[in-house]
């Protein structure tokens, strides 16, 4: 041990960055568990992560703690590509890059990156990743768009313009989904890109406000979940919000269902599914509810679990469900957990604005 | 250097064309050649003697005797006030006093905050008017430069029955003075330091007529502030040294008052304050610049109209004109917001005195409307309000020992109808000789504050239903005065505060809706002591002082131990000044203690020290022209008063003021 450390120091000192020495057996502390994302207040620059290993052993803020600095503001999102972890910083212009084990950051990717929202892998090519797509919703230099990052050099390499405020991003074989929400506005069509050669291949207008989607490969439709007129672009209120199906491959609608049947105050966020189950599960005024995905209604009269939240994630393995509960957005926030029939498990306390889960 | 500054200072300032550069250029060389052609005139020294002439201050202060009975006012020092003209009151304020300012950067938006209360619960008075926008509630302290007041006080405690609803912590008072000096007089200053800080300042006044009976004094500042100051930036890599961008600050205010003794009995006072202010919008340490840039314009025009009757009674007119025009812009969004509100005001006040047993009672009846406007995007229509008090009260002495006042105010508002305001202060003085007096005091007031225009009309979120906060606040002090010898004295001043506040307003997010609204959601209590102490000593051509002010504040939600966020437990500040012939030195030092900033304090702030000291030499012996050197922040401490807004680091400051006499 002792030996090791000196071999570093004289490899540090002579400038030797290359110099490999015996390292002892090291303990990844991030490999396995739950990611907590906390987006933190808007305009604080406080965004922050905490790592659940288990109900008992919660690590806060486990970017700061590891790189000695902060996150920036506004954590929109997390993925993982290849042992990376990618974490799109929605107000600080970029994307930070970690190795997903330690989550020690590697590079800062943000020329390009504006208003970045979410991020996901390209397919292979020949076997190997080797890009990733991050929803951008423009800035100084862009507009709404989707930023084509090459994995290797972390670097943006292009850009794909899309509709007005572009949220989640989907992949379904060598096509590429991106729900134009509209932003500050209002859009209502999903974007199809070809991975190939990274064209838009067509525009297909759904309902209001789509932003979360999700893919059942059983059905072989794509489900986006079309919020409705958010409140600031809507004085009366009330909206239609939509639950659209799209078939990928004939790039076509295929069915539209009303949420609740009718006119609604308020809009349904956060579409989740659960493949093993096949479950699909979204938040709406204040309430966690669940549907099929060949539902051919979708009330909201019944809610799963009857409380606020602000994120929602199903662990892959378990169906567990996971809610962000933000509480007064200024103070720690609590996941709280339930089983896939809405009893409570537990609640654990996390940072600042829980607003999603990355399940490793 | 100037025009290196200026001209630096605009090309970083996109939406400013070379026109307006050329214009500032202009301003600024207009206000150097007026400083030196007032230079050059002769002055004329010969005090006029006034008869009768009312001090317009007795009636439009509301640190008037007859109505703080009870409550302590806090004085700034001339002395230092001329020094520290060149800044505006956010800087100001928490050197001399032990309170807290929060704020977005170095001139950006700036919060005051009295015993730990919300910005809305302080008022900032100027010459009777409550400068507050009925918008947001508060008062941007960094748009409120020196050169709009010679005297400045701090009352702590509820001004409710004072100044009106709203100040339930406290008030700042601006006061304009009047020169009955016959002849021309005044100053010109002009202030260089880092970060492309640039201030000149004119302030002169004339006295008219034979008799003297009208005077009038004028003023102007504009100041341009780069404010590229080096901070840590905590969110990149490596933590390094950054130079502060989008943060540049561009001032031009306009005073003037004419003070007029129509007759032997009949005061008029004008005043008029014009201010225009460019700001680009400092981001926060790890955001992204996105340009954002915002100009504040402000007119404030008063006229005052005082007299006093033959049987000794006093009355008093006053109407005031508010505007405050914002205009928003954020280039990344193509967004660009105005808002606009005006303020009509009209007051009158009439006191009687009373004789009852031998002893002299004041009888204070007065009445004041405020008719209010704001346009804003985010309102679906103007949207206007009236607010209406009638107020009342009676100030005497019970016996040789104890002064007693009552006070009842009554308001209508529009959607409100506020409770009967009722207010008592009393004054004992427990201990007199010829060396000190030792004077104890009380009061209690009932509070009020209604919401906002933003509280109840911004969309989305505003809630017309919401309640107005209510409450009572009460404080008793004990202040001792003692002269040691004849060139020692001592005063201080001791006081426990208890203010409980139901029904606060917070905006809070709304569920799944992805924007913020105003609930009625807590009630506060804000509890603590207040220490206010000042030695004076005066040893043959020597005048040192020294003062001492400290706030112990346990501000909390009923039922909870926890300090509220952003309310420091502990602020401490320290002066020491000394003048000697042509020199003066003074060094002034606040520590704001640890403050936790969030709801369940498990986050916090810092505590953290500055220091800022003042050397000043009169470079001719009549006085005339001082040069002085000014350092802030001299240990160099990174603070913060909001998370991740960056504060400047060490500075000094080069003052040069010619003054004419």
């Amino acid at each position: 041990m002792q030996y090791t450390q000196h071999a570093a120091t004289l490899c540090l000192l002579l400038g030797l960055g290359a110099c490999t020495v015996n390292e002892p057996l090291r303990t990844e502390p991030y490999q396995q568990g739950t990611l907590v994302l906390e987006e933190g207040q808007f305009q604080k620059g406080n965004a922050s992560v905490s790592f659940i290993k288990s109900t008992s052993a919660v690590v806060p803020g486990i970017f700061a703690a590891v790189n000695q600095r902060n996150l920036g503001d506004v954590l929109q999102s997390y993925t993982e590509i290849e042992g990376k972890g990618y974490l799109v910083v929605n107000n600080s212009d970029k994307v930070e890059v970690v190795e997903s084990s330690t989550f020690r950051a590697i590079a800062t990717i943000d020329k390009g990156i504006e208003q970045g929202r979410y991020m996901v892998a390209a397919p292979p090519q020949d076997g190997v990743l080797l890009k990733g797509y991050v929803s951008c919703w423009g800035g100084k230099t862009t507009t709404p768009s989707v930023a084509i990052v090459s994995l290797a050099d972390r670097r943006v390499i292009g850009q794909i313009p899309v509709g007005a405020g572009p949220e989640q991003l989907l992949v379904v074989g060598n096509q590429l989904f991106v729900a134009n929400s509209g932003g500050t506005e209002l859009d209502k069509t999903v974007s199809v890109i070809n991975t190939t050669t990274d064209q838009v291949v067509t525009t297909i207008p759904v309902g209001d406000a789509p932003a979360s989607m999700i893919y059942d490969p059983v059905g072989g439709l794509v489900h986006v979940l079309c919020g409705g007129k958010p409140t600031y672009t809507n004085s009366a209120g009330t909206t239609t919000a939509e639950l659209v199906r799209i078939d990928p491959t004939a790039r076509k609608v295929v069915s539209r269902i009303t949420i609740g049947g009718r006119t609604i105050t308020g809009n349904p966020t956060n579409l989740t599914f659960h493949a093993a189950s096949r479950t699909i599960y979204f938040l709406f005024k204040g309430a966690i509810y669940a549907t099929k995905p060949d539902a051919t209604t979708i009330p909201v009269d019944k809610p799963l679990v009857n409380r606020v939240f602000y994120g929602l994630g199903v662990e892959p393995a378990t169906g567990i469900l996971y809610g962000a509960d933000a509480r007064d957005f200024n103070s720690r926030g609590v996941v709280r957990r339930y089983q896939p029939t809405g009893t409570a498990i537990d609640t654990i306390a996390v940072g600042l604005i829980p607003n999603g889960f990355y399940f490793k | 250097m100037h025009m290196t500054c200026c001209l630096s200072y605009y090309c970083a300032l996109p939406i400013l064309t070379l026109a307006a550069c050329r214009h500032s250029l202009i301003v600024w060389l207009l206000f150097v050649l007026y400083g030196y052609s007032t230079g050059t005139l002769q002055a004329q020294h010969s005090p006029v003697r006034q008869t009768n002439w009312l001090d317009t201050l007795r009636v439009t202060d509301r640190n008037n005797p007859l109505l703080v009975v009870g409550l302590q006012t806090r004085s700034t020092d001339s002395s230092l006030l001329e020094h520290y003209n060149g800044q505006s009151l956010a800087a100001l304020l928490p050197i001399l006093y032990p309170l807290q300012v929060r704020t977005y950067g170095n001139g950006m938006l700036a919060s005051l905050s009295v015993r730990g209360m919300g910005p809305s619960h302080s008022v900032v008075n100027w010459n009777g008017l409550t400068l507050n926008s009925p918008m947001l509630g508060q008062q941007d302290l960094s748009l409120v430069p020196g050169i709009a007041y010679q005297r400045l006080h701090l009352q702590p405690g509820s001004q409710a029955t004072v100044i009106g609803a709203d100040a339930v912590a406290g008030a700042v008072l601006l006061q304009s003075v009047p020169s009955w000096q016959r002849g021309l007089h005044g100053y010109w200053q002009a202030e260089i330091g880092p970060f492309g800080l640039l201030t000149t300042l004119l302030q002169s006044r004339y006295t008219l007529g034979k008799r003297a009976i009208w005077s009038a004094q004028t003023g102007g500042q504009y100041q341009t502030l780069t404010n590229n100051f080096p901070y840590r930036n905590t969110a990149a890599p490596g933590q390094p040294i950054a130079r502060q961008t989008n943060a540049a600050v561009a001032q031009q205010a306009f005073t003037q008052s004419v003070y007029g003794q129509l007759n032997s009995r009949l005061l008029l006072a004008l005043h008029g304050w014009w201010q225009q202010t460019a700001r680009f919008l400092q981001p926060t340490i790890g955001v992204t610049n996105t340009g954002e840039h915002q100009r504040d314009a402000s007119l404030r025009l008063t006229a005052q109209l005082s007299g006093v009757n033959r049987r000794g009674s006093d009355w008093f007119l006053q109407a005031g004109f508010l505007q405050d025009q914002l205009l928003y812009t954020n280039p990344v969004l193509r967004l660009t917001e105005p808002s606009r509100s005006q303020q009509v005001i009209g007051r009158g006040e009439w006191v009687v005195p009373i004789r009852y047993q031998e002893r002299t009672w004041a009888l204070r009846l007065g009445a004041d409307l405020v008719l209010a406007n704001a346009l804003t995007s985010a309102y679906a229509r103007q949207q206007s309000q009236y607010r209406a008090d009638a107020y009342a009260s009676l100030t005497g002495t019970l016996t040789s020992k104890i002064t007693l006042m009552g006070q009842l105010r009554q308001g209508r508002a529009s959607g409100y109808a506020p409770p009967l305001l009722p207010a008592l202060g009393v004054t004992i003085k427990l201990l007199e000789n010829q060396n000190g007096t030792l004077t104890g005091r009380i009061h209690l007031s009932r509070t009020y504050r209604v919401p906002t225009l933003n509280d109840r009309f911004w969309q989305p979120g505003g809630n017309a239903t919401l309640r107005p906060e209510t409450g009572w606040s009460q404080e008793a002090g004990i202040t001792a005065h003692r002269q040691f010898t004849r060139h020692l004295t001592l005063t201080g001043t001791l006081t426990g505060f208890h203010t409980r506040l139901v029904d606060w307003i917070q905006w809070v997010p709304v569920p799944n809706a992805g924007y913020w609204a105003p609930i009625n959601l807590l009630s506060v209590n804000s509890r603590g002591v207040e220490l206010d102490a000042q030695l004076l000593y005066t040893p043959g051509t020597y005048t040192a002082t020294t003062r001492l002010g400290a706030t112990y504040v346990r501000v909390t939600q009923t039922g909870t131990t926890a300090q509220l966020p952003y309310s420091s437990p502990l602020l401490l500040t320290f002066s020491q000044q000394v003048r000697h012939h042509r020199k003066q030195v003074s060094i002034q030092a606040s520590y704001t203690s640890q403050q936790a900033i969030r709801s369940d304090q498990s986050a916090f702030l810092p505590g953290f020290l500055l220091i800022s000291a003042q050397l000043s030499y009169e470079l001719l012996a009549n006085r005339t022209l001082h040069i002085s050197l000014l350092g802030a922040n001299l240990t160099n401490t990174t603070y913060q008063t909001l998370e991740n807004r960056a504060m400047p680091s060490i500075n000094g400051h080069l003052q040069l003021r010619y003054t004419l006499r």
